[in-house]
C-alpha cells in the first residue's frame, strides 16, 4: 500500500489533471461491467496494464505482483462458481460423483467463470490505474469538485496523513522496544505489543490534541480551507477518452460474448 | 509605551492538571526586535508562547497586543492570530496536510485573501526557507529538518507582525541553521518582530537584542545579552553556560593581552577582530 503512494507522487502521469485520470478509470470501469464481454475486459486489462507500465513507467514487475494479489482471490471464488451440480446439463465436460451430488464442469459454467474472472479483472486494473497514477490528495480534490460531502473528505485527508504519523510512531516505539529486548521472547513479545498498542493511543490522543492547537493558532475556525493545485486541463485528453470508450463500446457489440 | 507591541502583565497560567506552568509572567517586548527566550526544559517556554497567540488563556493577568487587552472573544482572537504567528516545536504536530503546498497555503486561506495572493505568499513562503523544490511531494516522505522548514514557510506565508519560533534549530544541521538566521535577520530588517527559544547561549547572545530567562515558570531575568550574561547569580542560578565568545574575551583580558577599554564583542568575528587589531598594534 505505502509502494502504490510513493509511485502516485513519481510516475510519468502525476502532472496530468486528475479529474481526466478519474474520468477516464471510472468510465473505462463502466463500460466493462455494462459490456459484458470477454473481449472488451480482456483489452481493457491489457490497455490498463500497458498505460501504467509503458506510460505512467510503474515498474513491470511491481505492477504484475499487485495484479496477482487478486487474483488468488478471484481464482479461488471464480472455481466454487466454475464447479456446479451437473446433473441434467447436457454440455458436461468432467464430472465425479461424491455421495448424491454430481459434481463438475460444463462448457458454459467455465464460460460465465471466465467472463467474470476476466471482467473484475479489468475493474481491477481500472482501480490500479488511477490509485498508481493520482495521489489521495488529487482523488480528494477531483471528489470536491464532484460535490462530495467536505466534511467527509476533509475526514479523509486527516485520516490519510495520521496514517503517516501513527506509522512512524509505531516504528519509533517498535524500534525503542527490540532494542532493549521487547521482542525476544514470546512472552515478552505479547506484553510489549500490547504496550505498544495502548501508548500509540495515548499519544494519537495528545497528537490530534496538538494539531487542533497548530491548526487554531493558525486561524482555523472550522472548515480546513487550502488553496487545490490546479492542473492544466487538455482538451485532447478527453477526446482521446471518449474514443476509447467508444472502441471499447463498439468492440463489446460486436464480439459481444466470444474470445 | 506605544513601543510595545506583546506585552503579559502578572501572567498566570495553569495545565488542567493543575500544574503551574506560569507564575506571575510580566514582560514587554519592544516592537522589531529579536528576543531569545531561554531556560531548560520545563521552564514553560513554549506555554507562555501560547499564551502570546491566544491559544491558552491565563488564569489570571492579561497579555497585551499593540497595548490592547487580549479578550477571548472570535474576533479578537482571529485578529491577533493573523497577526501573531507561532511556529511550533515539533513540525509533525504542526503538519496537517500530506501536501507541502496545501499545507502552506491553509494560514493564508484563513486570512480570506484572493487566490493569486495566496499562490504568491505560498511560493514565496516556499522560496524564503529553501523547500520550493519540495512543492510536489508529499509532506510523509520529507526529512524532519525539511519537515521543519516547511513549518517555518507555514508561518511566513500569513505575514504576521510578530512571528515566535518554539526552538527553531531544533533539528537543522549548521547549514540550515545558518540560513534560518539569515532569514530571520531579513524578516526583522522588514519590520517583523521576533520571538525565538533556544538552548543555544552562543546563538542567543551573537543574534538577539534581547533576553529573557525563565525557570519554572517564572521569568528571573531579562535585558541586553550582555548584561544577562554577565550577571553571575543569575547564570548560577539558572545553570546557564556563558556564551563562548565572552569567555575568551574576559580570560584574555584577564591574562593582559586585552586592556580593559576593548567593547565586549558579541560574535566570533567581532572576537577575532580584536584580537587581530591587537596583535598587529603590538
Ligand atoms: N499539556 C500539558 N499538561 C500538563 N502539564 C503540561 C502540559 N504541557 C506542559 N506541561 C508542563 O508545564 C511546564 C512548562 O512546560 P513547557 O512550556 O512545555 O516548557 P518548555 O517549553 O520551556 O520546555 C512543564 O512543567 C510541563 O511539564
Ligand atoms: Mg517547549
Amino acid at each position: 500500500m505505502i509502494t502504490i503512494d510513493r509511485y502516485a507522487y513519481c510516475n510519468r502521469l502525476k502532472q496530468t489533471n486528475p479529474m481526466e485520470k478519474f474520468i477516464f478509470s471510472l468510465l473505462t470501469s463502466g463500460v466493462c461491467l455494462v459490456m459484458n464481454s470477454m473481449t472488451v475486459s480482456v483489452v481493457v486489462v491489457i490497455m490498463m496494464g500497458c498505460i501504467s507500465v509503458l506510460y505512467a513507467r510503474i515498474p513491470t514487475k511491481f505492477y504484475i505482483k499487485l495484479l496477482s494479489l487478486p487474483l488468488i482471490f478471484l481464482i479461488i471464488s471464480v472455481l466454487t462458481i466454475i464447479i456446479t451440480n451437473v446433473a441434467g446439463h447436457k454440455d458436461v465436460l468432467f464430472s465425479m460423483d461424491i455421495f448424491y451430488l454430481q459434481l463438475g464442469i460444463t462448457s458454459s459454467s467455465i464460460r460465465y467463470g471466465m467472463s467474470l474472472l476476466l471482467k473484475a479483472l479489468g475493474v481491477v486494473s481500472c482501480q490500479y490505474f488511477l490509485s498508481l497514477t493520482t495521489s489521495i490528495n488529487d482523488i480528494i480534490s477531483v471528489l470536491k469538485r464532484l460535490r462530495m460531502p467536505v466534511l467527509i473528505l476533509e475526514l479523509m485527508s486527516l485520516i490519510y496523513r495520521f496514517i503517516f504519523v501513527l506509522m512512524k510512531i509505531a516504528n519509533e516505539i517498535y524500534v525503542s522496544q527490540d532494542s532493549r529486548m521487547g521482542y525476544a521472547r514470546l512472552k515478552r513479545r505479547f506484553i510489549s505489543m500490547g504496550q505498544l498498542i495502548s501508548v500509540l493511543f495515548v499519544r494519537t490522543f495528545k497528537r490530534s490534541k496538538d494539531l487542533y492547537m497548530a491548526m487554531e493558532s493558525r486561524g482555523y475556525n472550522g472548515e480546513l480551507r487550502v488553496l487545490e493545485e490546479e492542473y492544466p486541463v487538455s482538451v485532447k485528453n478527453y477526446i482521446l477518452i471518449a474514443c476509447v470508450e467508444l472502441l471499447l463500446i463498439l468492440l463489446g457489440s460486436l464480439y459481444g460474448g466470444m474470445l | 509605551m506605544g513601543d510595545y507591541i506583546l506585552e503579559t502583565q502578572n501572567l498566570v497560567f495553569e495545565y488542567p492538571d493543575g500544574t503551574k506552568a506560569l507564575d506571575d509572567v510580566s514582560i514587554k517586548i519592544k516592537k522589531g526586535h529579536k528576543v531569545a527566550v531561554l531556560g531548560s526544559n520545563g521552564a514553560g517556554k513554549s506555554t507562555l508562547f501560547l499564551n502570546f497567540n491566544g491559544i491558552f488563556r491565563p488564569k489570571q493577568g492579561v497579555v497585551r497586543f499593540k497595548g490592547e487587552v487580549v479578550r477571548y472573544n472570535h474576533r479578537s482572537l482571529c485578529a491577533l492570530r493573523q497577526k501573531v504567528g507561532v511556529v511550533f516545536q515539533d513540525p509533525e504536530t504542526q503538519l496537517f496536510s500530506s501536501s507541502v503546498f496545501q499545507e502552506v497555503s491553509f494560514g493564508p486561506m484563513n486570512l480570506n485573501l484572493h487566490k493569486d495572493e495566496v499562490i504568491r505568499r505560498v511560493n514565496k513562503a516556499l522560496v524564503q526557507t529553501g523547500v520550493e523544490e519540495l512543492k510536489g511531494r508529499p509532506t510523509h516522505f520529507l526529512s524532519h529538518g525539511q519537515k521543519k522548514r516547511v513549518s517555518i514557510s507555514d508561518i511566513l506565508a500569513m505575514e504576521p507582525e510578530v512571528i515566535i519560533f518554539d526552538e527553531p534549530t531544533d533539528c537543522l544541521d549548521p547549514k540550515h541553521t545558518l540560513q534560518i538566521f539569515e532569514l530571520f535577520e531579513q524578516l526583522n530588517q522588514e519590520g517583523t518582530t521576533i520571538i525565538f527559544s533556544t538552548h543555544d547561549v552562543d546563538l542567543a547572545y551573537a543574534w538577539a537584542d534581547e533576553i529573557i530567562v525563565m525557570q519554572n515558570g517564572r521569568v528571573i531575568g531579562c535585558g541586553n545579552p550582555i548584561e544577562v550574561f554577565s550577571d553571575n547569580v543569575l547564570l548560577e542560578q539558572t545553570e546557564l553556560l556563558t556564551p563562548m565568545v565572552m569567555d575568551i574575551f574576559s580570560e584574555l583580558k584577564l591574562s593582559g593581552f586585552l586592556d580593559e577599554n576593548n567593547e565586549i564583542p558579541r560574535s566570533k568575528d567581532k572576537l577575532l577582530e580584536i584580537i587581530r587589531n591587537k596583535r598587529k598594534s603590538n
